[in-house]
């Protein structure tokens, strides 16, 4: 048995392959023409589970306790809820910004 | 009125009486974390404020028809493997071998500078076709914007976390070493690449 295998870094190579093979899903569903909101939805949930498989076993919040684990959930959750307070004047500001060129 | 030694320790004992660690963890570890959810914040702004002017935009350049996405997957898939190595360098330091935590930082170095001269060369060619923060040739002025603001932030964090990686490998090479500050340094290291997985997913597939 090798030295690699021997310190546990399969663990880390079997996330490494998740991580490619998820990322050649998210090509794929970049490339094949389907409806955008569609697409959008696809993209959104291969990439929050790559995020989760970073976050669980590379930065080891799977074996953090629960009081750090919710900490890191505070910007999802901020960013949802000033995503949606703002969303109607910024997207108004946006078509402004846009309509300048 | 002061409080009795009985009362002192009952409240040190207690789990946000300053006496325990309530985050089970090192400080420099937490202090890391707390950035770390702050700069997800700045992201998370970029990258909302890249929706808003997507959403209203009447049309978009067709990002495969700008990019070379050979390219920008192979980016993905060296700042990924940079990722999985310095994992692997984090579980070397915390079992307490030296050498391959070493090595694994050096290959974590390897596959950032990696990633941040493809970004170069993909910016010196984006410039190269005349985009500016005002101007393209595809005609969205925004879509330059954001391309910058966007990449560039990333990859000045990037570039910070390879002088953060230089400084832990040749800290740890002449035995200056903790398995903590390993690991701190690969938290940041693993942010950077979250980041950039919204970032190939929301700017160069979407």
């Amino acid at each position: 048995m090798s030295e690699t295998v021997d310190h546990g870094y399969w663990g880390y190579i079997k996330i490494w392959l998740w991580l490619l093979g998820m990322t050649l899903l998210a090509l794929g569903v970049g490339y094949v023409d389907m409806p955008a909101n569609l697409k959008a939805l696809l993209l959104v949930g291969v990439t929050l589970a790559k995020v989760g498989l970073i976050g669980a076993f590379f930065m080891h919040l799977r074996s953090e306790k629960i009081d750090l684990v919710l900490i890191t959930f505070c910007p999802i959750v901020l960013s949802l809820i000033l995503f949606f307070f703002i969303r109607g004047d910024t997207t108004d500001t946006a078509a402004r910004i846009i309509s300048l060129g | 009125m002061e409080a009795t030694v009985g009362e002192q320790e009952r409240i040190l004992a207690s789990p946000w009486g300053g006496g325990t660690n309530p985050f089970g963890t090192s400080w420099g570890k937490f202090m890391m974390w707390v950035f770390i959810v702050s700069d997800s914040l700045t992201f998370a702004a970029i990258i909302i404020t890249y929706g808003f002017m997507r959403s209203v935009a009447p049309e978009w350049p067709a990002q495969d028809e700008v990019f070379s996405m050979p390219l920008i997957t192979f980016m993905t898939f060296a700042l990924i493997s940079s990722s999985a190595v310095m994992a692997m360098a984090v579980g070397a330091a915390q079992k307490g071998d030296k050498k391959m935590a070493v090595r694994f930082l050096w290959l974590t170095l390897l596959g950032g500078t990696i990633f941040l001269g493809s970004q170069a060369y993909e910016w010196s060619h984006f410039i190269g076709e005349g985009a500016t923060l005002t101007h393209n040739e595809w005609g969205v002025p925004q879509f330059g914007a954001i391309f910058y603001v966007m990449t560039g932030f990333h990859g000045f964090h990037v570039l910070t976390g390879l002088l953060f990686l230089l400084f832990t490998a040749v800290q740890a090479s002449r035995g200056k070493y903790t398995g903590d500050r390993v690991e701190i340094a690969g938290l940041y290291w693993h942010f950077i690449d979250v980041v950039w997985v919204f970032i190939f997913a929301f700017f160069y597939l979407l």
